[in-house]
C-alpha cells in the first residue's frame, strides 16, 4: 500500500499498514502532507507509527463534558493536536489516558522508581519526573524540547 | 444526616472509567485523580463495600472502582471534605488543601492513585 492517499471527494476511507480500517469521516484531525502539485494527502507513516494511540487519541474527541462519570472536561482539538506533533516525535509510544481536566496524559513507566508522567494541555506541557526514586515537576513550553525530554528518557 | 468529619478510617470510593484504566499494570492511571475541581468520590458513610460499589455502578457503566481511606488520602497532603448534592448524601471531594480545589501537583495524584485499592474490575468477572 502506498504510504500516502490523497483525499479526494467526500469521505475518504482506507487500511492502515497495521490492519485497521478507518474512516476521515471520524477523523477531524488527520496527520496530513502536501504533494508536489499541492494536494493535501494523510500521512499513512504518522498514523502507523503512532499505531493505537493514534485511535485512542481521536476518540477522546467523542468523550463530551462529564466523560468519566464525574466532571470530566472534554477535549479541544488544539489539545489533540498538540498531543499528536508530541507523539509523532516519539521513538517509542508512550501509554496515553486522558484526565478529568481535558488535558492528555503520556506515560513511559519504566517500574515505580523511574517514570515520566506528561500532561498536554492547549496551552501548558507539564511534566512529572521519578528518576531513581526522586520526584519532580517541571513545565514545559516547547513541543519539541518535549519531545526530546521524553526520547531521552525512553533511551 | 453524615458527620460533617470524614473519619481517618472511612473509605472514599471512585468509579474509573476505561479510557482511565491501564490495562497492563491492572490498575488505574494516576489520570483518574486529576480534575479541574476537587476529585469527587463518595465516603462510605457506614455502607459496606458492596453497597458502595453498587452504588457507582449505578450511577456509571465504571470498568473499575477503587478505594482509599481518608487517612491515605490525607496522608497524600490532600484535603478530604465532605460535600453531598443532590441525589447522593455521599458525594465528598479530596482538594489540593483548604484554602485550594483543584490538585495541579502530579505528584499528588499519582500518590493518591498508589494508595488505592482495587476493589471491582470488570476483567475479574
Amino acid at each position: 500500500m502506498a504510504p500516502f492517499l490523497t483525499i479526494g471527494l467526500g469521505v475518504l476511507s482506507g487500511v492502515t499498514a497495521s490492519g485497521n480500517r478507518f474512516s476521515s469521516s471520524a477523523y477531524s484531525v488527520m496527520p496530513q502532507k502536501q504533494t508536489s502539485t499541492g494536494a493535501a494527502v494523510v500521512d499513512f507513516l504518522v498514523v502507523n507509527k503512532l499505531g493505537d494511540n493514534f485511535h485512542k487519541l481521536h476518540s477522546f474527541l467523542n468523550l463530551k463534558n462529564g466523560w468519566n462519570g464525574y466532571d470530566g472536561k472534554s477535549f479541544s482539538k488544539l489539545t489533540i493536536n498538540r498531543t499528536l506533533s508530541i507523539l509523532k516525535k516519539l521513538n517509542v509510544q508512550p501509554k496515553m489516558f486522558p484526565t478529568g481536566r481535558g488535558t492528555i496524559q503520556l506515560e513511559y513507566h519504566i517500574d515505580d522508581d523511574n517514570l515520566v508522567e506528561m500532561e498536554v494541555s492547549s496551552t501548558e506541557i507539564s511534566v512529572l519526573w521519578v528518576i531513581d526514586g526522586n520526584e519532580s515537576e517541571e513545565e514545559i513550553s516547547d513541543i519539541r524540547v518535549a519531545s526530546k525530554k521524553l526520547n531521552d528518557f525512553i533511551s | 444526616m453524615l458527620d460533617e468529619i470524614i473519619a481517618e478510617d472511612e473509605y472514599l470510593y471512585r468509579g474509573v472509567v476505561d479510557a482511565c484504566w491501564d490495562e497492563k499494570e491492572g490498575r488505574p492511571s494516576s489520570a483518574a485523580f486529576k480534575d479541574s475541581k476537587g476529585i469527587s468520590v463518595d465516603r462510605d458513610g457506614g455502607r459496606d463495600k458492596e453497597n458502595c460499589v453498587k452504588r457507582l455502578l449505578s450511577v456509571k457503566d465504571f470498568h473499575a472502582v477503587c478505594r482509599l481511606t481518608a487517612r491515605d488520602a490525607r496522608s497524600c497532603d490532600t484535603f478530604v471534605k465532605y460535600l453531598p448534592v443532590d441525589g447522593n448524601e455521599y458525594h465528598s471531594e479530596i482538594h489540593d488543601s483548604e484554602n485550594q480545589v483543584e490538585i495541579k501537583s502530579k505528584a499528588k495524584s499519582r500518590r493518591l492513585n498508589n494508595k488505592a485499592e482495587v476493589v471491582f474490575c470488570k476483567d475479574d468477572i
